[in-house]
């Protein structure tokens, strides 16, 4: 009578997959904290989870070949305080540390937040504009996939069920990079994005060498404003430019209407939290931006 | 008058538990043989129920009972609420069936199976749709969809000569949401039947387990007597654990009876969000007369609020609302109709501050819109036409008491204007704020101030009969057992009543130990709301402790060979007053001795005792006088019953003393807007209260901090959204309550006037404490942006928009401040 799952905590790599490949509908299982409410909604019922929060393989955090490659099972609130991030891959401890509370960031995972897929989710904005891979393994293989292309829509991703993200590879932040992250939410914590935008200038003798944007919750999956980055890329930045720039990242974004904000008040946001962003990078420090950050 | 315990800031008596997780909630609660209850919701806002066919629900394995309101042995309403519906449903939480199983997956398995056959009518989801000519009942014989007896009118003055004397009238209309409570703990009940199952025992977080029992015995068909109801902690309720939990209550004890076992239902948040009362959203129509010298001259209020498909509270809260319609100010023409209509949403109840959040929303947005027709200063405008000592209020009553309203607007003001001076703040001119440059933030981010000042009613005044009972028993060792007819609902009663009736007895605090409330053991004593806990509860502790104090000097005088009259206490300490001797009083002497020679004399009478003297002993500590007591089989147990006497109004005019004391307070905030994302942040709120006393400063501060948060939800954040009946937001993941990163930094000044009939003179708190403070915080974002918001919550959407057309700062405002 009672829902039967079954549990499965995975103390290796070997066990992960043995569990999952032996039923059919099995899922993964990190922190829990996107996955269970789903269950209690409804919305997923497997029949097995696979625990992979305590697999050592997925634990880690290392500088490995000019990347910082971080385990998928390390808790969010890991990286948002580790050193190794804080230092060669800022964006993504900035992000990070802006997920749900304390409580949330201690049980759920980067791993986590990527394979739940959601397009507000706040890490994954600022993988995508650190150019960031993902390293996926499954008893047929393992691969390697820019995150960006790992999205098919909410919730959906290219992995197949028995496919795991064992870590994320972040390329290192170079000298002449600047970035910048915005998140906005109505309350100041435990809160989803309405928006939220990561941003990423390489700059060379003040100008733009390389530009990526990558913007939340304004599109079926996390997406990168190609158009804005084009616009701002090769360019010395001034506040012509940055206005155009954030204009037109608002003219690409494809959001709806739903319970956290309407579709042109998104894309409003986009406008403003682009140029906010935009600013920060380019022009220093402009003051403390206020409103966005905790 | 000096105290020991009353003022004192001791720690909450029930804090412990809490803290360390050793409270013990319904939902905690298993016994052997418990079966689980679930509910069907109905499927439609609107629709006759045609046949209800549970045939095949019955076969489902693990389950021991399904049931519809045909079998409901006893009546099939309570307080006009069906918690079996029948006939028909009206909003999308009428619950048509119940089922009791193995474990809650068996019972919902088995409702799955229940078919239900219904015929879909016209449903009303606004109260314009269900006062259109035309439109169905929602309840038979109820023409106009207009609440039986909700309508209340005040009547002062003549209001056409009022309107006619006005040199500036202003008509403007006001919305408010609805709200959900949010308590932490979701709503339990265990019901549990006895052997011969002829009585029934329910465990629950009932804000009113009196009400909880009527319910229970009404559908049974049980006298009141048989049916007891145990409340268990409660973790929160701010007026909401009253319907709700009444229904609840009633279908568990339905299984429980049906069964003949215990049945325990559990709420998750979405059903509590589905099946409980919300804050009644109101249209409020005003039409203001001005003279050109800042006056009043009329006041005319339509007042609407939307009850939803049933409603027990509207005839009270709209005689609150009536009589608090014109807010603190004097005037001499009156005209207010409020009314509360049914619709097919969720149905409203009371939450804290009942209707006055709302409508204080709209009289302080009104008096900031008039103070800016008349060019006035908002301030200034308030002063002038403000209650003070002896003013008339709308319904014709004469403020006998201490008003310190202008008081607390200018303390209050004062706290904000100390920001403006050192120029941290734009001027309450109307004006939008400045640009502020530097570190503060950007251009795009403007400061604003508001204030918003109201008087309250104290207690349930002309609503109904306000009075209450407590029960005192002091125990051979000298602890005291108190029980009171209200509750502890979080709201900090257990430590405020102990320390009064610690105070009236003269006796340690830690030696009460508070009774939670039980049906059977103490009278009924109405509801804990209405901020009546400590106000009108302390009165009948002390009505208790009268008595008992009574036959304790009885006893004290024949050991110490005086009349009882003769004898005071101090600090567990019976005492001889020193002035009498030998049967005869001394003249001259105060009645009254310093604390220093009642402790030497406390000293002498230890020694003669010891020594076994004869001679006459001065004083007797507390512990011996029980005991004492005890030889002599005397009473030490005492009920007392307090009311302060009914309240005579006129229906038709409202015109009556509408409560018997009235609490005032004034709340100051502060804001910041950024106006390209909207985002308002609450940087301060100055909280001005006249609590008459304060029995527990930390209690009140505690009322004050979480009224603030409350208050700014209101404003900035909740609204509880529905499309075509159905809640859009199930749960807290999109419903959205402040956070501590986004509730403000409080400060509280409180006035502590006296001269109120509470307990010690203290006055009601628990919902002042909220009230204004939606409206302050509404009234600083106008400011901010020089636009006026008229509807409930600002969201940062709102602000965008009203942001686009506000008027820009120019440049020489922005010098004038940079020189400031
Ligand atoms: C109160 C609350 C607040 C929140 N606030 C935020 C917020 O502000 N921002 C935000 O972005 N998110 C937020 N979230 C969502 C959630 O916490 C994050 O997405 C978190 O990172 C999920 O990690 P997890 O380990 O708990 O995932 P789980 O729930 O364990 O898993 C989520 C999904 O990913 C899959 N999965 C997990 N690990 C792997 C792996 N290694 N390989 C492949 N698939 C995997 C699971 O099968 C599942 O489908 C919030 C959640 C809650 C409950």
């Amino acid at each position: 009578m009672l829902l039967k799952t079954e549990f499965v905590k995975a103390r290796s790599l070997e066990e992960a997959f043995c569990a999952i490949s032996d039923r059919a509908d099995a899922s993964f299982v990190a922190g829990g904290t996107d996955l269970f409410v789903q269950i209690k909604e409804g919305k997923r019922k497997p029949s097995r989870l696979v625990s992979v929060r305590e697999v050592p393989e997925l634990l880690g955090i290392d500088l490995q070949r000019g990347s910082v490659v971080i385990g998928s099972a390390v808790p969010l609130s890991d990286v948002a305080s580790s050193a190794v991030v804080a230092g060669h891959a800022p964006l993504v401890a900035d992000a990070c540390l802006q997920i749900g509370s304390p409580q949330v960031r201690n049980r759920g995972t980067i791993g986590g937040n990527i394979g739940n897929a959601s397009p507000a989710g706040d890490s994954i904005t600022a993988l995508i504009a650190s150019g960031a891979r993902i390293r996926v393994k499954s008893l047929a293989g393992e691969r390697e996939i820019l995150l960006e292309a790992s999205f098919l829509g909410p919730g959906k991703t290219v992995l197949s069920p028995d496919e795991l993200i064992t870590a994320v590879v972040v390329p290192v932040i170079q000298d002449h990079t600047r970035v910048a992250f915005e998140k906005y939410a109505l309350r100041g914590g435990m809160d989803i994005a309405i928006v939220n935008v990561a941003i990423s200038l390489d700059m060379v003798d003040g100008l733009v060498t390389d530009a990526r944007i990558a913007l939340g919750a304004v599109a079926p999956t996390p997406i990168r404003a190609v158009e804005a980055e084009r616009t701002i890329r090769g360019n010395r930045p001034s506040s012509s430019l940055i206005e155009e720039a954030a204009r037109v990242a608002a003219r690409e974004c494809c959001p709806i209407d739903d319970v956290r904000g309407t579709a042109s008040y998104r894309r409003h946001l986009v406008y403003v939290l682009t140029k906010r962003a935009l600013a920060k990078v380019c022009q220093g420090n402009v003051g403390r931006v206020w409103g966005c950050a905790r | 008058m000096s105290f020991s315990v009353v003022g004192t800031r001791i720690p909450r008596v029930d804090g412990r538990d809490k803290v360390r997780g050793k409270a013990v909630f319904a939902a905690d609660l298993f016994v052997p043989g418990m079966l689980w209850g679930a509910v069907l919701y109905s499927e439609f806002p609107h629709a006759k129920i045609l046949r209800v066919d549970k045939e095949e629900a019955l076969k489902t394995p693990g389950v021991y009972a399904v049931l519809t309101a045909d079998d409901v042995p006893g009546q099939c309403d309570w307080m006009g609420f069906p918690p079996l519906a029948h006939g028909k449903v009206r909003f999308l939480g009428d619950v048509v069936a119940v089922a009791a199983g193995e474990n809650m997956e068996a019972a919902r398995l088995a409702l799955r199976k229940v078919k239900v056959q219904y015929e879909p009518l016209k449903p009303l989801f606004s109260p314009e749709e269900a006062l259109a000519p035309g439109a169905p009942e929602i309840h038979e014989g109820c023409k106009g969809n207009i609440i039986p007896m909700s309508h209340h009118k005040i009547r002062k003055g003549d209001i056409t000569a009022g309107f006619a004397a006005a040199d500036v009238i202003l008509e403007r209309e006001y919305r408010t949401q609805r709200v959900e409570h949010s308590y932490l703990e979701t709503e339990a009940v265990l019901a549990v039947p006895d052997g011969s199952n002829e009585s029934m025992t329910v465990y629950t977080c009932a804000q009113y387990p009196f009400s909880t029992r009527r319910a229970v015995a009404e559908v049974l068909g049980l006298p009141y007597a048989k049916v007891r109801v145990v409340q268990t902690t409660v973790g929160g309720t701010f007026g909401g654990k009253e319907e709700v939990i009444g229904m609840l209550a009633a279908r568990a004890a339905l299984l429980a009876a049906a069964t003949g076992r215990p049945v325990k239902m559990v709420n998750t948040r979405e059903d509590s969000f589905i099946q409980s009362s919300k804050r009644h959203p109101f249209i409020m129509r005003y039409k203001i007369g001005l003279s050109k010298t800042g006056r009043i001259t009329a006041l005319e209020a339509e007042l609407i609020c939307d009850g939803g498909a049933y409603n027990a509270r509207a005839k009270n809260m709209n005689w609150r609302a009536s009589v608090h319609a014109t807010g603190p100010y004097e005037i001499e023409n009156v005209k207010v109709d409020v009314y509360g209509v049914y619709t097919n949403n969720v149905y409203g109840g009371a939450m804290r501050g009942y209707s006055s959040p709302q409508v204080i929303f709209a009289h302080e947005t009104l008096m900031d819109e008039a103070a800016a027709a008349l060019s006035m200063d908002p301030v200034e405008f308030r002063l002038k036409n403000c209650f003070r000592g002896g003013s008339v209020t709308a319904t014709g009553q004469v403020l006998k008491e201490v008003v310190p309203l202008r008081e607390l607007i200018s303390k209050v003001n004062g706290e904000l204007g100390r920001d403006r001076e050192a120029g941290n703040l734009p001027n309450s001119d109307g004006a939008p704020g400045p640009f502020v440059q530097g570190s503060q933030g950007d251009e795009h981010i403007r400061f604003g101030t508001g204030l918003a000042c109201c008087f309250r009613g104290c207690g349930l005044g002309a609503e109904y009969a306000d009075a209450t009972g407590a029960m005192i028993t002091i125990q051979r060792d000298g602890s005291v057992y108190l029980a009171s007819s209200l509750s502890e609902v979080g709201q900090g009663l257990k430590t405020a009543l102990s320390q009064i009736a610690a105070e009236a007895l003269g006796i340690r605090v830690d030696r009460i130990v508070f009774a939670d409330t039980d049906t059977s053991f103490i009278q009924d004593g109405g509801s804990t709301v209405a901020s009546r806990g400590t106000y009108i509860g302390g009165r009948a502790v002390l009505a208790a402790a009268k008595t008992l104090l009574e036959s304790l000097k009885g006893v004290a005088g024949e050991v110490l060979g005086c009349p009882a009259d003769q004898v005071e206490v101090r600090k567990e300490e019976f005492i001889r007053r020193p002035y009498y001797c030998d049967g005869a009083e001394s003249t001259g002497g105060p009645s009254g001795s310093s604390e220093r020679s009642g402790e030497r004399s406390s000293e002498r009478s230890i020694q003669r005792s010891s020594e076994g003297s004869s001679e006459r002993r001065s004083s007797i500590r507390f512990d011996e006088l029980i005991t004492e007591c005890a030889k002599r089989g005397v009473n030490l147990s005492a009920v007392g019953w307090f009311s302060p006497g009914p309240v005579v109004v006129d229906r038709e005019t409202g015109q009556g003393n509408a409560y018997p004391d009235y609490s005032f307070g004034c709340v100051g905030a502060k804001v910041a807007v950024d106006t390209r994302t909207g985002r308002v942040r609450v940087l301060e709120v100055v909280a001005g209260h006249d609590v008459g006393r304060a029995i527990n400063p930390d209690c009140v501060e505690g009322q004050v901090y979480g009224g603030v948060a409350m208050g700014s939800g209101f404003a900035l954040m909740e609204n509880f959204r529905t499309k075509d009946g159905r809640p859009i937001d199930a749960n807290l993941d999109t419903y959205l309550l402040p956070t501590s990163l986004d509730v403000p930094d409080v400060k509280g000044i409180l006035f502590e006037t006296g001269g109120s009939d509470g307990p010690y003179t203290a006055k009601s708190l628990a919902e002042p404490a909220t009230e204004m403070v939606g409206a302050a915080i509404a009234r600083a974002v106008s400011n901010a942006l020089g636009v006026t918001f008229r509807e409930l919550p600002i969201t940062p959407e709102r602000v965008v928009a009203a942001a686009s057309d506000c008027p820009k700062p120019t440049d020489a405002t922005k010098e004038a401040r940079l020189q400031t």
